[in-house]
């Protein structure tokens, strides 16, 4: 199951093709005009987003400009009657995936959305921020016979926030008890760079109050130390599909 | 010419909703879910209403077809 979002001023459009791929088993999103799928991206972060490039109001480049500086791996299929050149070429430079010309029926749309969930496979990027290294080559291990994926790891917080503002991570796994700055602070300031990054975080500490102030810091799943590696490997796939990485 | 442009991007653009609604249908009927409208004793009217259909859509193609003969005769391009 994928997110996906359909953005076009042509709502019967909309609707149809939101109805087909709902019945196709994904989540779908639907927007008329550009204000509202940049609202929608930004609170349901679409994995893949068909988005028609003549609209009133804000055009289509302009949102797909928006989409690209929030985050550069959603994939982004522009639609339009006229793709002229010079278009296409901007739709190109602010990096837009894939075109599609209207008139396209449902097979094309297919079509697209194959290409794109097949990218979309390939890169997962996570990071793990864990101060105990042997715990650190455990869990890459395990996970990587598993998981497609690309594995980075640190240490410390400090250089997690290094990390992470030089590359688009996708997901974290976060010690609480780090040296330096601690995980929640690593957490929040992460989330300042990405928001939309999906945390784990794992802790010695299993009582009520560590657990509200991790969900009060945008985490999505907590775990408690020791790891239970295959429950890893669940939650990690949960995220990934939630995501819109695979499918489920 | 950005009203030309603008016209024809209309046109595409109701050709478009025409293209995705019959592509609908036809996933439909692919999955064989007519075989429920058949039981429902409503296939009737279903077959009426892609009868008409139809025939809109052919002059709404044979309008355009005119058109562009139009076009190609007074921009001298051989058909």
């Amino acid at each position: 199951m994928y997110k996906i979002l359909i953005v076009d001023d042509d709502i019967d459009v909309v609707e149809t093709i939101k109805n087909y791929l709902e019945t196709e088993g994904h989540s779908v999103f639907a927007a008329d005009n550009g204000k509202s799928a940049l609202e929608i991206v930004a609170k349901e972060n679409p994995g893949i987003v068909f988005l028609d490039i003549k609209m009133k109001g804000i055009d289509g480049l302009e949102v797909l400009k928006e989409i690209k500086a929030t985050d550069k791996k959603t994939k982004v299929i522009m639609v339009s009657a006229l793709l002229d050149l010079e278009t296409r070429t901007k739709a190109q430079d602010m990096g837009c995936d894939a075109y599609i010309r209207k008139p396209f029926d449902l097979d094309d749309v297919d079509k697209a959305l194959s290409a794109k969930i097949n990218e979309l496979i390939s890169d997962p990027s996570i990071l793990i921020v864990e101060d105990e290294k042997g715990q650190v080559d455990n869990i890459i291990d395990y996970l990587k016979e598993r998981i497609s994926a690309k594995f980075s790891y640190t240490l410390t917080g400090e250089e997690a926030l290094e990390k992470i503002k030089d590359e688009l991570y996708n997901i974290m796994i976060v010690d609480i008890s780090l040296p330096g700055i601690d995980g929640f602070k690593v957490i929040k300031r992460a989330h300042e760079i990405n928001p939309h990054i999906d945390v784990l975080i794992t802790t010695g500490y299993t009582h009520n109050q560590v657990i509200n102030e991790a969900v009060g810091n945008g985490v999505v799943d907590i775990m408690s130390k020791p790891l239970h590696l295959p429950v890893l490997e669940k939650k990690i796939m949960g995220f990934i599909q939630r995501r819109g990485f695979k499918s489920s | 010419m950005q009203e030309v442009r603008d016209g024809f991007h209309e046109v595409l653009r109701h050709l478009h909703r025409l293209t995705i609604s019959s592509s609908a249908l036809l996933k439909i009927a692919e999955k064989q879910q007519y075989k429920e409208l058949h039981e429902k004793e409503h296939m009737e009217k279903a077959l009426e209403a892609v009868a008409k259909s139809c025939e809109l859509a052919k002059t709404v193609a044979d309008e355009v077809d005119k058109l562009r003969d139009t076009v190609y005769t007074q921009l001298n391009i051989e058909i």
